[in-house]
């Protein structure tokens, strides 16, 4: 290998992590949420700190308190303009049709624009406050152009019955990645959208059987054998699946640094399926141990708490929680609301150790950075900060959950 | 400058000056001088050094710290050490007292505060006053057609969804129950102008009794048997009436669909959660719009009874026996109850009340037949 290729290890213990989040998952129960700020932000500081390019850890430095401000900003947007304008369609719906169902759907779809603005802004926020060697990486303003050309691209996409996915993907990752730095240099994203259909043929070869096989048979008026679904519907899981690994490893390989650096990346399909089906098995065979245990220490301290009361004399004919431990109806209405709390957080918690983590670990020591030395000559850039933070992106689930 | 450190105690880290990329391999000691304490870090090129305050050094807080530690300066600037060798570690522990003081930037709390209360505040506002007061003005401008419409598909909605059988309730038809029904609406609703003529139904429930009334959008005013069977006046029959008639006037149905649609989607939205914790949320906000509009109907029924010259009690002294039928839900469920608390809208009935009463609504004979409507039921409207 190459004197100036940098390699990347990805450092740190599973268990230490398992630490982490089991404390701050208990701080957002106790706080009902409210310590969910804090805890992603000390999520994100562990897990950057653990890549290491080059041997030097990168470093997260969003803070919780920006987010919790974001949060607000955005609850007021989201408020304003989606009871404003779901009223209208609706009120307008009323008076055309006499019904308020079309308008009800029209109005989801007028949520697909904020959709897209917090990915965008979401990602320039984990951008902007991401530094590593000292300097920061940035990402320069541009939402509402990602979120037109997002419907331009996705709705040519839907428009080809999905041939043009690919143009779709590269043009939206180009348009982000053309708009970020780190320090005072650019990155660039270099090749062409038809590189991607290599990628993208598996998904579009198993998508036109599943269609194909059922219409050919319709077509023949025979009752066509559909055990070939079986096949081609996995097929295209599996296909998709591949797209999204593959083209992510494509767009990497022609991502540009200050127009010499090349990156490279090489994530295996085979391996990130492994570790979410593993990963998954795990957190279901921990939670199907620990729900019951929890379950039954909370009837414990009922049965204690029940009978350390009075006898409340409730008059019921009908079985209650209430009535067996003894206890006031609302505290047990309270613990079940709790219980079923603490049992999303532990998920999303452990799927943080068991899936995020390893996918991260999988992913990042497999990124070389060629011709690396030109970092060196980087010098600090200019900020784009943002200092209300991602508070749109909070309230969508990109499906990273960190 | 103190060098009377041997060069066997020097360590190395990686040094990044907060201004380039470049990674400076530096040694790096301590020194207790005439700069006070402090780490000394020798750059590469053997004649300049950076001098660190012992007092101001922090580590960076959650690092996965496997094998390395990174360490920063309180000034919030972005110069960083990185230390891979235990004994540089170690010595920097040692030399460093504020070091477990977690480096972080100038605190956000007083602008984080401010957003809190100005955000709770402004989203309380909008969704408990102005989108109600919107939908309030916009039920107003209702196209008549449009609601009529909406009305017709509710009402053969209610007709299925509240039979315990497939087919939808019958409408009780004896003609002498009818026309005391009418005699009732015709003198409530006299003079009152809508758009639309008035659609007075009475459903035969007797397979499963809900002593209940309700209006919908378009004019739709329903009772079902049992509670005319629940009265023991014609006046009360005539107070319910007044108080759906209010629901009418007041456009309180198409609002309450605009409202409660929007509502749902804000909350879902805003707790990320589009299934059963939403709409309980949504629920509990609805209930207080349907509050406030039940209790602005007891008011214009008080008034419509009073004009007409029938006692507005009459709505009090019904609602207390449906009470002792159906004990209210008191505590942290009343919320969720869209009727609010019985006894307090008893009350303001028989406040309103200024004894002023006429004529009853019916005579005995016409009472016995409103009573006996539903002995003749069809399934088209009478």
């Amino acid at each position: 290998m190459a004197d100036d290729t940098l390699e990347t290890a990805v450092k740190g213990a599973r268990i230490d992590l398992l630490g982490l989040v089991l404390k701050t998952g208990s701080l957002m129960v106790v706080t009902l949420g409210l310590y969910s700020f804090w805890a992603r932000t000390r999520l994100r500081r562990w897990l950057w700190s653990s890549v290491r390019p080059g041997g030097m850890p990168l470093e997260y430095t969003g803070q919780p308190l920006e987010k919790l401000i974001g949060f607000f900003v955005a609850a007021v947007l989201l408020v304003f303009y989606v009871g404003l304008v779901m009223m209208l369609i609706l009120f307008a719906s009323l008076n055309l049709t006499g019904d308020t169902t079309p308008g009800f759907i029209a109005a989801l779809a007028l949520i697909l624009p904020l959709y897209f603005i917090a990915q965008y802004r979401g990602r320039r926020y984990l951008v902007n406050h991401t530094s590593w060697r000292g300097l920061t990486f940035s990402m320069e303003p541009g939402a509402f152009g990602y979120m037109w050309r997002a419907f331009l691209y996705y709705g040519l996409a839907i428009a080809s019955l999905g041939l043009l996915l690919p143009l779709a993907t590269f043009r939206l990752r180009k348009f982000m990645v053309d708009r970020t730095w780190f320090g005072d240099q650019p990155f660039f994203q270099s090749g062409r959208f038809t590189m991607l259909y290599a990628a993208y043929l598996p998904f579009l070869v198993f998508g036109l059987a599943t269609i194909g096989l059922p219409a050919a048979a319709s077509f023949n008026g025979t009752p066509g054998n559909l055990g070939w679904l079986f096949i081609t519907v996995p097929g295209m899981v599996f296909g998709w699946i591949y797209y999204r690994v593959a083209s992510f490893r494509m767009l990497m390989s022609e991502t540009l640094y200050s127009g010499g650096t090349e990156l490279e990346i090489h994530p295996r399909t085979g391996k990130i399926i492994k570790i979410h089906l593993l990963g998954n098995l795990i957190i279901f065979l921990i939670l199907s141990i620990l729900v019951p245990i929890l379950v039954a220490m909370l009837f414990a301290i009922f049965g204690a708490l029940g009978a350390s009361l009075p006898s409340q004399d409730i008059l019921t004919e009908e079985f209650s929680l209430g009535a067996l431990f003894n206890l006031p109806e609302w505290i047990i209405l309270a613990s079940t609301i709790l219980i079923y709390f603490s049992f999303f957080v532990l998920r999303a918690q452990f799927k943080h150790v068991f899936v995020t983590f390893p996918m991260l670990r999988h992913a990042a020591e497999t990124l070389l950075v060629h011709d690396a030395s030109v970092i060196a000559a980087t010098r600090r850039g200019a900020d784009h900060h943002m200092a209300d933070a991602d508070g749109l992106a909070g309230f969508f689930d990109f499906g990273g959950g960190i | 400058m103190n060098t009377s450190q041997p060069p066997s105690d020097e360590h190395f880290g990686d040094y990044y000056d907060g201004e380039r990329a470049l990674a400076q391999r530096v040694a790096v000691r301590e020194d207790h001088g005439d700069y006070g304490d402090v780490l000394v870090l020798d750059l590469p090129d053997g004649q300049n050094v950076v001098l660190w305050p012992c007092a101001a050094v922090r580590t960076l807080p959650d690092q996965s710290n496997y094998d390395t530690l990174t360490i920063g300066l309180d000034d919030n600037t972005s110069a960083r050490l990185v230390l891979r060798d235990p004994v540089a570690c170690a010595m920097v522990a040692r030399a460093c007292p504020n070091l477990g003081t977690p480096l972080r930037p100038p605190s956000k709390w007083r602008q984080a505060i401010t957003a809190a209360t100005v955000g709770a505040v402004s989203v309380a506002a909008l969704i408990l006053v102005v989108l109600p007061m919107l939908a309030g003005v916009l039920a107003g401008f209702t196209n008549v057609r449009a609601e009529l419409k909406m009305g017709e598909t509710h009402f053969e909605l209610t007709r299925s969804a509240f039979s315990p059988s497939n087919t939808p309730l019958k409408f009780c038809a004896a003609p002498d129950g009818v026309a005391a029904m009418n005699k009732i609406t015709a003198r409530i609703a006299d003079g009152v102008a809508l758009p639309y003529p008035l659609k007075v139904a009475v459903l035969d429930d007797r397979a499963n009794q809900i002593p209940n009334a309700y209006a919908l959008p378009g004019g739709y005013i329903t009772f079902f048997d049992s509670l005319i069977q629940l009265s023991e006046s014609p006046d009360e029959v005539a107070a319910v009436f007044a108080h759906e008639l209010g629901h009418v006037v007041l456009d309180h149905s198409v609002a309450s669909v605009l409202e409660r649609m929007t509502t749902f989607v804000i909350v879902s939205l805003l707790s990320g959660d589009f299934t059963g914790a939403a709409g309980l949320g949504a629920g509990i906000i609805s209930s207080g719009y349907s509050r406030a509009a039940e209790t602005e109907a007891d008011v214009y029924a008080q008034e419509r009874l009073t004009d007409v010259g029938l006692p507005p009690a009459a709505l009090g002294s019904l609602f207390a026996r449906m009470s002792e039928d159906h004990p209210e839900v008191t505590g942290v469920l009343a919320h969720l109850s869209s009727h609010p608390e019985m006894a307090a809208r008893i009350q303001a009935a028989a406040a309103a009340d200024t004894g002023t009463a006429t004529a009853p609504a019916l005579s005995d004979t016409e009472w016995q037949a409103l009573r006996d409507i539903c002995s003749v039921v069809s399934d088209d409207a009478p």
